[in-house]
């Protein structure tokens, strides 16, 4: 076996011992030295495969405690367990695995209050993070407090032959009027938040948009502002 | 043994490890004291993939006006066999651009393969084949910063049968051939001695002292005799005792604490801290230093 073969399986094993109990014969390959009892080379390596799991229980139950109290300690464990085993890191902070984490318990309960609590939880977090949109030079340009809905393409796009984007024209604080090319989903976003009375509202009523995305529009338009945006139809 | 003598890395004197729950003291000169330099896990301030930053970043360049800040990352996976994160290099040099630190250091390990973060420090197989592995991958990233980086021993559970050199011997041949300083962890190698049955003091005597740029000092749980790294613990008399007969060798190297979890409030981890100054200051009386004797070279 290879340096890079026992790598692979090294992991292979760590992983696996999120789901089954493992066997000195599952250890062989890695040629791990073998210590006199208590800490065997099984009980050895547990200490990385249990430290895997510690560490990700550890940081999803500081980021989603609404969940936890909900489901309780023991499922909460179990749920935990069930995501890394599906979905291993591919990140780089523990931080960025409560994103994959809410996304999970979205697909995993939808239409739930599970699933709210999570969306809840995951864009608290994120609204405290700047965003790498945040800082570009159009921040000031978004700056304005309140906005009104002027006109929108959206109809138009729904007929494709019509128009292949969808523009919105909004006016400002200042009644200075703009104009804005959005998304097919952010357009969803801006006709759900004019239904919303309150920010609990609006995550109930866009369940497909994700976390980061209703965090980087919810700062965009200001929660304030989204209360005040008025449609004018085409 | 070698006598004192000047390393390739200035001593920056006493750090510590820059964590949320000490941000005030350490912006507060009266309190700060006797820190004179800090070190902050570089992922908990990376940009994400997503464009987001922490929201302690800012608080990060309060502290960094104050004083000097190491980057010290987790995620370079140095001892992996997959290729060398190249997003992550360019995020890194981001925040390398954004705090200007006294330098990046990383651990002797592997942190997962095929694209997965295990977010652990797993164990290197200490054989010829890893260590110019490991080689060409430092000389890549000191290529791509332009700068010497520190690699740090790690705190070790298993050992493998097909390994053909100790640890400090396989750290050395590393640091020479790549031309990379050494980030000792004093706790680490008292863990890992412990749980190998090792002699700690062997490894301490035989490394390449020039070479360490800086220290860590850090707790452990002991399990029984086996002994699991924390990094949530005050510091146990047997690492005192390592670090000050490594001091006795190069008493020139930036030390700090690294206290990872179970954070005491700060006038117990400054009495720690005091102890890591009056340790240096009695063997190393800095202000007595000729400022004609460059501390570097």
């Amino acid at each position: 076996m290879s340096f890079k073969e026992r790598q692979q399986q090294f992991q292979k094993l760590l992983l696996e011992a999120q789901s089954r109990t493992l066997t000195n014969e599952d250890l062989k390959a890695l040629n791990i030295n073998c210590d006199e009892a208590p800490w065997t080379d099984l009980r050895r390596f547990q200490v990385y495969s249990k430290a895997y799991f510690l560490r990700i229980y550890k940081s999803l139950k500081e980021d989603f405690l609404l969940v936890f109290d909900h489901l309780g300690e023991k499922e909460f464990k179990r749920l935990v367990k069930s995501f890394i085993q599906e979905t291993p890191s591919t990140f780089t902070s523990l931080a960025q695995i409560s994103t994959s984490f809410a996304s999970q318990l979205q697909l995993k309960f939808p239409q739930s209050l599970i699933a709210e609590q999570a969306k809840l939880e995951i864009l608290k977090i994120l609204m405290e993070y700047t965003s790498e949109r945040d800082m570009s030079p159009r921040q000031e340009f978004w700056s304005s407090q309140r906005y009104t809905f002027l006109k929108t393409s959206y109809d138009l796009y729904h007929q494709k032959n019509l128009c292949t984007k969808i523009y919105i024209v909004y006016a400002d604080r200042e009644n200075e009027t703009h104009s804005q090319e959005v998304t097919e989903k952010e357009m969803q976003f801006l006709m759900a938040a004019q239904q919303s009375s309150s920010i609990l509202d609006l995550v109930e009523q866009v369940s497909s948009i994700s976390a980061e995305d209703l965090q980087y529009w919810s700062k965009k338009w200001s929660e304030a502002s989204l209360l005040m945006i008025h449609q004018v139809s085409h | 043994m070698l006598g004192p003598f000047k390393g390739i890395f200035k001593d920056h004197g006493v750090g510590v490890g820059v964590r949320r729950p000490y941000f005030e003291a350490l912006l507060d000169p009266k309190l700060r004291s006797p820190v004179q330099w800090g070190e902050v896990i570089s992922e908990n301030y990376l940009r994400w993939e997503s464009g987001h930053r922490s929201p302690q970043l800012q608080k990060l360049i309060q502290v960094r006006k104050e004083i000097p800040i190491a980057l010290h990352g987790v995620s370079l996976s140095l001892g992996s066999t997959d290729p060398i994160n190249k997003n992550y290099l360019n995020r890194l040099s981001e925040l390398k651009e954004m705090i200007h630190p006294l330098w990046i250091s990383d651990h002797l390990c592997w942190t997962g393969h095929g694209g997965h973060n295990i977010h652990d420090l797993l164990p290197v197989e200490m054989t010829q084949e890893a260590a110019e592995h490991i080689i060409g991958r430092i000389q890549y990233v000191q290529d791509y910063f332009g700068e010497r980086i520190l690699v740090e021993n790690v705190s070790s559970y298993v050992s493998f049968k097909h390994s053909q050199m100790k640890e400090w011997e396989f750290l050395n041949y590393i640091a020479q051939k790549a031309d990379c300083g050494l980030l000792l962890d004093i706790n680490n190698i008292y863990v890992s001695a412990i749980n190998h049955s090792q002699d700690p003091y062997e490894f301490i005597e035989s490394i390449d002292a020039h070479r360490v740029g800086q220290i860590h000092l850090a707790g452990h749980t002991d399990k029984g005799g086996f002994l699991i790294d924390t990094h949530d613990a005050t510091i146990c008399d047997p690492v005192w005792a390592l670090y000050k007969k490594f001091h006795a060798i190069n008493p020139y190297v930036s030390t700090m604490i690294e206290r990872d979890d179970k954070h005491p409030p700060w006038h117990e981890l400054q009495n720690e801290l005091k102890m890591i100054q009056e340790i240096k200051s009695k063997s190393h009386p800095l202000k007595k230093v000729s400022k004609d004797t460059p501390l570097e070279f």
